[in-house]
């Protein structure tokens, strides 16, 4: 199959700063954490990723244990960008990462020099790429020195098997002291992923050392693992994640008290011309330098998309977001 | 052949981090100094590496020097590692050293730039490894300044030719200030590989420095060249190591005194439901993040293994221990 990448990718999306650094970030990146793996049908993942290339999203993230199975996203990603995305290569940014638990025994997780070196390049292999644009650590370690993890990055660094370095779940005191141990070592801190979302603001403190210290930031789960959509609005559907067997949305969690927030969300959403998804995309980008978005089918990416037609937001707006959020 | 590793074999090991660092270290880890060189059976040593892994031995340790032939271990656990763990790398923790004679002439022994870069050029050659774990030098040298010897190590872990690096029989004082000289260059001394068993005290001041700047530790001869095994109980045997050429033990070391303790020893064992040998590993790990067997059997490695069911001493062992020794 011929891949020709939309003339018109450039003109639809919006490229924001990392922080103080010279690499832009599309507002609405693509999350491989699931349905990229290899229990989902290829031809599936190459749609979503050709299509979201198509629409202007130059940044696709990975982890070593995205799949499921893990390690099969990068290797779809794999398939993709050395297939149809060959030739597009330098206008991508590939990000992947380590940290969680990716092989058995004492050096398939955490934060050792051992775990990092061995896992970037294990994803380098599955990935048919010589270097990643991020690479992240993936969570902290409380065990190891972080002067080792840092100094294993920065070593990554200048192998030039990434060029820039991320980190994820860090509190703002482990921020804080991570990027003093990098800049020591001359490599800057590009980017903090976190969890981020109008239902849950838990690491909104990790974004003042971010904007302090130059250093930018992308979130997950930017719509509380969907339900900051419509599709919880009449009911939790048969065909939904929260039904399945995912620990991380639970009908449990649904409570009527989140179900009376959002269906108060959802109008204002509707008063701004947006759906609810996108207003909650929309309100992340008032912090985060991009939003990661997971997503099972084309057409939910390319809804996606659209928020950008409407990022900025009132002071009333905000207002009210907040009365809805802590009534 | 095709080579499965034991399913089980995380849970039968103990891992003890490697000083102030991310590594972790099993507790037993296999030295190939004899017994796997090219004069010994491939089968045998083939056999004593992969059931040392099944047994969750994840660090193999050798040198440039190792055989006899020299350099034929390192040609051994080559083999073992591109065929049947090919795909265990990462699970593996590799070491070798350069520092004793290794070839004729000015280039082939001690503590230089030059032979140091070029030994460990030649062992991943041997071993078929694009970086080793842990990269040591072997003795310390007092006629090359110690500045150019760190200078080497720094070096290899900048070029990622090794991700760690340890240094093995220097003195207290020669540790401390190879640890500042790396300091100063931005790396971390992982790990000091010294002698150490009841019968052979001698270097326990270097725990001290060690302890104290986070530095790990590994134990070669715990026991003693195998006169703390039960062996020698019953005078000394036709076969073993004392009565060979290659042996560093001689009849004349086992005095009667020596058997006297010996006996004691044995017997205090015998009390916590172990041999000598696995009481004379156990005791030395009071004080070092892991120990080096020997073997020439793969029955020998399980014995030794069996040491981790018990590591704790009270205080009254250890008084006990300490009257016999001194006795």
């Amino acid at each position: 199959m011929e891949y020709m990448a939309n003339s018109d990718r450039y003109n639809k999306m919006i490229y924001r700063r990392c922080g103080r650094s010279g690499l832009k970030l599309p507002a609405i990146s693509l999350g491989m954490w699931h349905n990229f793996g290899d229990v989902t049908p290829f031809s599936n993942c190459r749609e979503m990723m050709l299509g979201a290339f198509d629409l202007g999203i130059t940044h696709f993230d990975l982890a070593n244990n995205y799949g499921p199975t893990a390690g099969s996203a990068e290797e779809s990603f794999g398939k993709v960008i050395s297939g149809e995305l060959k030739g597009y290569r330098d206008e991508l940014v590939v990000s992947t990462k380590a940290g969680y638990y990716m092989w058995p025994g004492p050096y398939g997780e955490w934060g050792s020099k051992k775990s990092l070196v061995s896992s970037l390049d294990q994803s380098l292999k599955r990935m048919k790429l010589d270097y990643v644009d991020i690479f992240y650590h993936h969570r902290p370690d409380a065990e190891t020195p972080m002067e080792e993890t840092a100094d294993a990055l920065a070593h990554l660094v200048r192998q030039g098997k990434a060029l820039y370095i991320g980190i994820s779940n860090y509190s703002p005191e482990q921020t804080a002291r991570m990027i003093e141990l990098l800049d020591s070592k001359g490599v800057h801190l590009l980017i903090h992923q976190l969890s981020h979302s109008m239902l849950g603001r838990q690491n909104e403190p990790v974004y003042d050392v971010l904007e302090q210290k130059g250093v930018g930031s992308i979130a997950f789960s930017p719509l509380a693992q969907g339900l900051l959509t419509d599709r919880y609005l009449n009911g939790i559907p048969e065909d939904s994640r929260a039904k399945g067997r995912s620990v991380f949305l639970t009908e449990a969690s649904i409570t009527p008290e989140k179900m009376h927030k959002v269906t108060a969300l959802n109008d204002l959403a509707q008063e701004r011309g947006q759906a609810l998804s996108q207003m909650a995309l929309a309100w992340v980008l008032q912090r985060a330098t991009s939003v990661i978005i997971g997503a099972s089918r084309l057409q939910q990416i390319v809804e996606n998309c659209k928020t950008i037609e409407n990022t900025a937001f009132s002071k009333e707006e905000l207002e009210k977001i907040e009365q809805i959020l802590n009534g | 052949m095709d080579y499965s590793a034991n399913s089980d074999r995380y849970n039968k090991m103990v891992y003890r981090r490697c000083g102030k660092s991310g590594l972790k270290l099993p507790a037993i880890s296999l030295g190939m100094w004899r017994n796997f060189g090219d004069v010994s059976s491939l089968t045998n040593g083939r056999e004593m590496i992969l059931g040392a892994f099944d047994l969750g031995i994840t660090h193999f340790d050798l040198a440039n020097n190792y055989g006899p032939c020299a350099g034929s271990a390192e040609e051994t656990f080559g083999k073992v590692l591109s065929e049947e763990l090919r795909s265990y790398r990462d699970e593996l923790v590799i070491s070798t050293k350069a520092g004793y004679y290794l070839r004729p002439g000015p280039y082939g022994d001690w503590g230089s730039r030059k032979y140091i870069l070029s030994s460990l050029e030649h062992s991943l050659k041997s071993m078929n490894l694009d970086y080793v774990d842990i990269f040591y030098h072997h003795r310390p040298d007092p006629d090359t300044p110690m500045e150019e010897t760190a200078e080497a190590l720094a070096q290899v872990v900048r070029q990622g030719k090794a991700l760690y690096v340890g240094i093995s029989n220097y003195s207290p004082e020669q540790t401390a200030r190879m640890i500042d000289i790396l300091n100063g260059m931005g790396v971390h001394l992982l790990i000091h590989q010294l002698s150490h068993s009841m019968l052979g005290r001698q270097n326990e001041p270097v725990y001290d420095v060690l302890d104290q700047k986070g530095v790990g530790s590994i134990v070669f001869s715990p026991l003693a060249q195998g006169i703390l095994s039960n062996r020698y109980l019953h005078g000394i045997p036709e076969e073993p190591r004392s009565k060979s050429r290659q042996g560093l033990c001689s009849e004349s070391c086992i005095t009667p005194e020596m058997m006297i303790k010996i006996e004691a020893l044995h017997d205090l064992a015998q009390e916590r439901g172990q041999g000598l040998s696995q009481m004379a590993l156990a005791w030395v790990l009071q004080r070092a993040t892991s120990v080096i067997i020997g073997a020439s059997r793969l029955s020998q490695i399980r014995e030794n293994c069996q040491s981790t069911e018990n590591l704790a001493f009270s205080k009254e062992e250890n008084d006990k221990i300490d009257a016999i020794l001194n006795g």
